[in-house]
């Protein structure tokens, strides 16, 4: 009796979940509706996140074919791309420039899909589906980086990699081993190598980008279904067609932002942010170059690890996922009010510390040092 | 006595220059570091970032005959306009000791902020539109077209690509204005 | 709403007419682009040649990184400098036996040498090579300073594990073995060396005291 229930509860929430009977054109695109109020703006972020992700997967695409991923030719078939092959530089700029401006509109979509709760029932798969969106850009963005195989990009996977490593002090006997295993697997040799480089590049261009596709496609497919969440307390009634009023205005955002980026990354090499000799191919017998840091994104957790002691730092990483996993259940009696003022908390935490993260660093280590 | 002493004093001096010819300048580093406030190597000037010692390419350990060759053709590079092809120095490196001359270079390293007025506005390695002596001002690499400083890269294509730039900001202008129309159109068929 | 049939088509055709306009020139544009990138690349015969040079500079690296892998594999004793070539103040890189990269120094108290792992402890990044004025060397990446007497990273710093010792042997020219240092113990003098003809004798770091062989991490 108890088991058929348990049954029918999950049945039950799936299929509230995943309302099959809505599979319809006239429910999924003549009669859906967007909101209108304050926060429209957010419903913006969504689909220009789709749009540099698009832009990703086409230059990223063309990148492939002249990109050679060996140690000795990564750098050199890189330098070849930029420096001699027609709008080379154009393409490879644009995949990096795109990759942090996707990165910047995912954080803020989440940020504002939190704060307008709009994860709450029935759409805890969305945003389920969304927290591992983001996992694996973040996993797109990491693999990446050491794609070029330069001193910064090599250097800063090294640092990385080596993280695991150090959660292996807390834990008991032969468990200790553990992380530094996870490290080599990850790693496919005792150091970062050809088969990192191997590792990554397929990681990069077909495991992550598969998954991604898959997800992608359901978190999009969910959200047709069950239409844009009301996202305010006070609805103002208003609304406007999907189609084709939200779709013109979507496209007529996507249009100029990607003029936007597209003359950026044709005007300011992305290199021009790095100190040049970051730039240089790694040199496995050289010393390393000060001033190895990761992407800007990963500085939110970067400069804490620099500063507070590792445990402190894993252990709030590990209770942020968990909350953000669980926060369709954490969240579900909070008022919007209190979710916007812990999005802002979040925010000003993350911005703060991505722009005045340095400062912040130079001020405490230059009292120690 | 005189003369021994005299002696000894010369021969101190040429040992002075002779090493000092042989290392790298730090001071032009040094100085490029702290006026930047960006990192800077010696791969600036010389052919590896490590600097002129050791036995990595581009290295002293590392010279063949013929290199070692053209090194001590360039370190007998005093003057001006010794077109010395030194293989311990990058393109750079070697346009400096061409321009300058070493003995200049030597008695510049009191004040490397000269250095840019030495070069020229005209010489620009990468030609990227920033000149040699600004892009050693900057800290950022004279012979790489996507190392400088991003403000200034920004302006100098701006002006190198405009064709390029009118072109997309005409598509941005026309699809606005499409879709300006195509709204208005569609709350009107409603 | 008041419609007016024209003034309706009128919004039609302009915004469609633009959209086409501009869909045609970002097309077209971006098609162009795609031409040029996808016809290869455009090099002069110098830059061509300059660009081949600077592939085969780096492949040689990596060979020459094989090698030393090789040889680390196969040798039992693998040279590292000759004495007079070690300096008090500024470090010697090589690579020891599992690959790492290493600094030999020689000591300013008794004139032999010392070798000592340059992996920080911390977080892997190689320590620099120079010494500063309390004998000290520093991993750029998170400012550690490690002693290379003892090893042990400066108080505070993030690094927290000493950088271990690597053993090593002197052999004379012809090829004898005159003294020799296991990581863990104390140097053993085979018999005396002339300090004041250090170009006779040569570093050598030996299978026997890697750290696999001592049973070290």
């Amino acid at each position: 009796m108890v088991k058929s229930n348990f049954f029918k509860q999950c049945l039950e929430f799936v299929s509230e979940r995943i309302p099959v009977e809505k599979i319809s054109y006239e429910a999924m695109v003549q009669k859906k509706s967007v909101p209108h109020h304050k926060m429209s703006w957010a419903y913006y972020l969504g689909g220009l996140t789709l749009l540099f992700l698009s832009i990703q997967f086409i230059t990223g695409i063309l990148l492939l074919f002249y990109y050679q991923a060996t140690v000795s030719d990564a750098h050199s078939s890189v330098e070849h791309i930029t420096q001699y092959v027609g709008g080379g530089d154009l393409i490879r700029n644009l995949h990096a420039w795109s990759s942090s401006l996707m990165i910047l509109c995912l954080i803020l979509h989440m940020m504002t899909t939190f704060a307008m709760k709009a994860f709450q029932r029935p759409r805890e798969l969305t945003w389920i589906t969304g927290v591992v969106l983001l996992l694996l850009t973040f996993a797109l963005g990491f693999s990446g980086y050491l794609l070029p195989w330069h001193q910064i990009g090599v250097n800063a996977t090294k640092v990385g990699l080596q993280s695991i490593e150090l959660i292996g002090a807390y834990l008991p006997g032969e468990l200790a081993l553990l992380p530094t295993k996870i490290k080599e697997i990850i790693q496919g040799d005792s150091m970062v190598e050809q088969a990192t480089l191997s590792r990554f590049f397929a990681l990069h261009v077909v495991v992550c980008p598969i998954l991604l596709l898959g997800i992608l496609g359901f978190h999009l497919f969910s959200i047709q279904l069950h239409g844009m969440s009301e996202g305010v307390d006070h609805p103002t009634g208003k609304s406007e067609k999907f189609f084709p009023t939200f779709i013109l205005k979507d496209l007529r955002v996507w249009s100029v932002v990607f003029c936007a980026a597209f003359i950026t990354a044709l005007c300011i090499p992305f290199d021009s942010f790095s100190p040049f000799p970051l730039l240089a191919p790694y040199d496995a017998l050289g010393s390393t170059p000060p001033g190895i840091k990761p992407e800007w994104y990963f500085f939110f957790i970067y400069y804490p690890l620099e500063l507070l002691p590792f445990w402190l730092i894993a252990l709030l990483q590990n209770l942020l996922l968990a909350i953000l996993f669980l926060a369709p259940w954490i969240f579900k009696n909070t008022s919007r009010k209190a979710l916007f003022l812990i999005t802002l908390v979040a925010a000003i935490y993350f911005f703060g510390i991505t722009i005045f993260g340095q400062d912040l660093y130079n001020l405490i280590m230059g009292v120690h040092s | 006595m005189k003369k021994a002493s005299c002696a000894f004093i010369l021969f101190l001096l040429l040992a002075m220059t002779s090493s000092n010819n042989a290392n790298a300048f730090p001071e032009y580093q040094a100085w490029s570091q702290k006026h930047s406030k960006r990192t800077v190597n010696c791969a600036m000037c010389h052919a590896h970032g490590d600097g002129p010692e050791g036995s990595k390419p581009g290295q002293m350990d590392t010279l063949d005959a013929d290199a070692q060759k053209r090194l001590e053709v360039a370190r007998g590079a005093e003057k001006p306009g010794v077109h010395a092809d030194n293989p311990i120095l990058n393109e750079f490196g070697n346009y400096i000791v061409f321009k300058l001359g070493l003995e200049q270079v030597y008695k510049m390293r009191d004040d490397p902020s000269q250095l840019k007025q030495a070069l020229g506005e005209e010489s620009d390695h990468d030609g990227d539109g920033i000149s040699d002596g600004e892009e050693f001002e900057d800290g950022t690499h004279p012979l790489n077209n996507q190392s400088g400083a991003p403000w200034k890269l920004f302006i100098q294509n701006l002006q190198k690509k405009w064709v390029m730039v009118a072109i997309i900001l005409f598509i941005a202008i026309t699809s606005l204005f499409g879709f300006k129309h195509l709204l208005r159109y569609s709350s009107k068929v409603d | 709403m008041e419609t007016d049939p024209l003034q309706t088509r009128k919004h039609f055709i302009l915004g469609f007419g633009a959209l086409l306009l501009s869909g045609l020139a970002l097309s077209s544009t971006l098609f162009a682009k795609l031409v040029s990138y996808l016809s290869g690349d455009r090099m002069s015969q110098i830059d061509r040649t300059l660009f081949l040079k600077t592939k085969l500079s780096r492949m040689d690296q990596t060979a020459s990184e094989r090698k030393l892998e090789l040889e680390r594999k196969s040798s039992e004793y693998i040279f590292i400098a000759k004495m007079s070539d070690l300096l008090a103040t500024k470090g010697k890189y090589f690579i020891d036996y599992e690959m790492r990269p290493a600094l030999a120094f020689q000591s300013s108290e008794d004139g032999l040498p010392i070798l000592i792992s340059a992996k920080c402890t911390h977080l892997g990044c190689t320590v620099g090579a120079d010494l500063d004025e309390n004998s000290r060397i520093l991993c750029p990446c998170h400012v550690s300073y490690f002693d290379i007497k003892s090893g042990m990273p400066h108080a505070g710093s993030p690094a927290k594990a000493p950088l271990p010792h690597i053993g090593w042997v002197i052999m004379d020219k012809q090829s004898k073995i005159v003294a020799s240092k296991h990581p863990k113990r104390e140097v053993e003098i085979v018999e005396k060396l002339d300090m004041d003809s250090l170009d006779h004798y040569s570093i050598y770091i030996a299978k026997k005291f890697a750290s696999k062989a001592t049973g070290e991490a």
